[in-house]
């Protein structure tokens, strides 16, 4: 056995171990505060070896305005203090919180007092930095809801792996973020009300917010937390990022820990950032990422690259190139098509409801076409910075196995989760249930045939397109979440006519396994050329100055859009 | 995946499209017209029957919709569109899963793709 089998082989054992531990304290029983695992990790994450890069940082007026990197290197220097920034923060959250819906919990009083416990060392690159954390990350002796009627009275007694690591880089819980409930479609309550609304279109209900991460999304897009953490399952992470102007990255499967996560499913769950840019993804994904032994995932991987050093591009006129070879499938920039064709196929039942889908289609048109021209402008300017940009074919069984009913095969796992709160009591699920539902029909046959199709899918996408190139972008995040291949999400311009106010266009690059790094790399290049990552939404009292002060009406999302829609 | 979902619609219309490239893949001509086939026997299934269906099976595994009112779309769920949803499901994720012929002798089941391809590297 060789060094490098032997060390794998180690890992997995000792893996196999710590997880037969926690299991029985899991699995075939409901979590409540006395039968959940006790694990108590960081994965040993030390951040000894995590350098905060040395960056000219700009002139703001108001510290909500910078990066993380900034605003830990102003810290360190002394030119602003912790509490200076955490205030700065929850006094925009006092401002406008009652808009955005951001959070549903805001640790006023205990991040105040983190800030002022915080003493920055060399190995803490997060000192004093707060963070908006998504409530399904477990947070010891903090509410954990996943705005859910299952856990609105939990409270884990431990960190997620991913949380620990952050928390123990000297970041500060600033707050837990709204999401769908249990992870499922954008931000609502459980009934289905919803809740966060898009920063950069905060009065226009038909604009979305994005994926079950919108909270973290909105938070950070305005203003009300520097960076935040998503999950994604369906898109939730890269989704939210595109749609608010964020830079968000979602690692292969294995990269971060779910360790404490609320899970939705056991094969497509991932965690990642949402940031302002690509060099404060790369800072977070740096503490989040590496093996944990609580979670096998994680174990027996390539080591974690330096994605700092990936982002470190400021010095070169042309970064991209060679040997970035940017890959574009031959419909990316097609003028898109109006869909009408799946609604017509619905049930006569619903006609009223297609009708409004119907509206909402009409816009979303209206966008795309903005975004196709968005496209051209970003490959151009992609060449530019040296890639080399390459016209690569979909494999011939693109269409087939990336289609809805293959997307399904991750159904039984959310079923098989809950499966004891489904038989305690549907009405739990509120206005998530039918995807439940609908998990425990599908066979076991046709899952285990569509295991088999997801390897043949990876096979196809890293023999027939990634062998044409190293990142290729993509018009949505569910093919690469089907098979657990890195996606990273960044804004590459701006739209108005689809809800009369500005709303930030984005792009989708994914790569090989554990390519991360080059990713960012690509995010970071695009960003040194242009300033759309720079934008921030006008405050609402800007966009609607006679907008009532008190909240506004929200709307509410229909059961069945959770199953159609939803991750 | 709308516009993925309408392609997968003009798809089936017996076009050859869903031919797959991978050797130890192919969609089998007959099986193509059994796909056609097994279409036309779902549309045979009536409402009633996959109620039938779908209520069994959510019995046996213990699972009660009945807790949820009938009809009531204030409501953020009820039966009737819990089970149209779940009709919907049935008539095209398993039929379009197993029309899809595997080699005998392809790849093993993998939860983990990802993962595996760098676990199979030397």
């Amino acid at each position: 056995m060789s060094e490098v089998d032997r060390r794998v082989f180690v890992e997995r054992m000792a893996s196999l171990s710590a997880t037969a531990m926690i299991s029985p304290a899991l699995l075939g029983s409901q979590i409540s505060n006395t039968r959940l695992p006790v694990t108590q990790t960081n994965g040993g994450y030390t951040g000894a070896n995590i350098k905060l890069p040395q960056i000219q940082v700009r002139q703001v007026t108001d510290p909500t305005e910078l990066t993380i990197v900034e605003a830990a290197i102003l810290i360190r220097r002394g030119e602003i203090s912790p509490v200076e920034l955490t205030q700065a923060y929850l006094s925009r959250i006092d401002d406008w919180e009652e808009v955005y819906q951001a959070f549903n919990t805001i640790l006023y009083e205990s991040a105040l007092e983190s800030a002022r416990n915080v003493h920055p060392q060399r190995d803490h690159p997060l000192a004093g930095i707060p963070l908006a954390i998504k409530d399904n990350f477990f947070t010891a002796g903090v509410r954990t809801t996943a705005n859910s009627f299952i856990f609105e009275d939990f409270t884990p007694n431990f960190d997620a792996t991913s949380w620990a690591r952050l928390r123990d880089a000297g970041g500060i819980l600033l707050g837990k973020t709204q999401m769908g409930p249990l992870a499922t479609t954008a931000a609502t309550t459980p009934t289905g009300t919803r809740t966060t609304v898009n920063a950069w279109a905060p009065f226009t209900e038909n604009v979305s917010p994005g994926g079950s991460s919108s909270g973290s999304a909105t938070a950070v897009a305005s203003r009300m937390a520097p960076c935040g953490t998503g999950t994604q399952t369906g898109g939730s992470i890269t989704n939210p990022s595109n749609a608010q102007g964020l830079t968000g990255i979602k690692p292969t499967m294995g990269r971060v820990s779910l360790h404490g996560i609320l899970p939705l499913t056991y094969t497509r769950d991932h965690v990642g950032p949402l940031a302002r840019d690509a060099r404060d993804a790369a800072l977070m994904l740096q503490i989040m990422a590496g093996p944990d032994p609580a979670d096998l995932r994680t174990l027996g991987l390539p080591p974690v690259p330096d994605y700092l050093a990936a982002v470190d591009i400021s010095r070169q006129k042309r970064p991209l190139r060679k040997p970035f070879r940017i890959g574009v499938l031959p419909d990316y920039l097609d003028e898109p098509e109006h869909e009408t064709g799946y609604f017509a196929a619905r049930e006569e039942e619903e006609e009223q409801r297609d009708r409004e889908r119907e509206q909402r289609a009409q816009r979303t048109h209206e966008r795309n076409v903005a975004t196709t021209a968005a496209r051209g402008e970003m490959l151009r300017t992609l060449e530019e910075l040296g890639a080399e940009i390459v016209e690569v074919q979909a494999p011939r069984d693109w269409t087939t196995l990336t289609s809805s009913s293959f997307n399904n095969v991750r159904l039984p796992e959310r079923s098989e989760i809950f499966l004891e709160y489904l038989r305690d009591d549907v009405r739990q699920f509120g206005v998530s249930l039918s995807p439940w539902i609908n998990g425990l029909l599908l066979p076991a046959t046709e899952y285990v045939r569509g295991q088999r199709a997801r390897f043949i899918l990876l096979e196809s996408i890293l023999e027939e397109i990634f062998t044409q190139c190293d990142a290729v972008v993509q018009t949505a995040p569910y093919p690469f979440d089907m098979v657990g291949l890195p996606l990273v999400a960044f804004p590459i311009g701006f739209e108005t006519n689809s809800a009369g106010v500005p709303r930030p266009i984005g792009a989708m690059l994914g790569g090989t396994p554990y390519s991360e790094d080059s990713l960012l790399t690509i995010a970071a290049a695009y960003q040194q050329a242009t300033d759309w990552h720079l934008r921030r939404p006008a405050n609402p009292d800007h966009l609607r100055p006679d907008a009532p002060s008190g909240p506004r009406s929200p709307g509410r999302i229909d059961l069945l859009d959770v199953m159609e829609l939803g991750q | 995946m709308v516009a993925q979902s309408k392609t997968e619609r003009e798809d089936e219309g017996g076009q050859s499209t869903l031919s797959i490239s991978t050797e130890s893949v192919r969609m089998n001509p007959d099986l193509r017209n059994s796909k056609t086939k097994l279409r036309q026997e779902r549309h045979e299934l009536t409402d009633e029957e996959l109620n039938t269906y779908i209520l069994a099976r959510l019995q046996q595994l213990g699972v009660d919709l009945s807790v949820l009112p009938e009809d009531d779309g204030d409501a953020p769920a009820d039966q009737r569109r819990i089970l149209a949803s779940a009709r919907r499901f049935l008539r095209a994720t398993p039929p379009e899963i197993s029309a899809l012929e595997l080699d005998a002798l392809g790849p093993a089941p993998v939860l983990y793709p990802s993962e595996m391809s760098v676990w199979n590297l030397e």
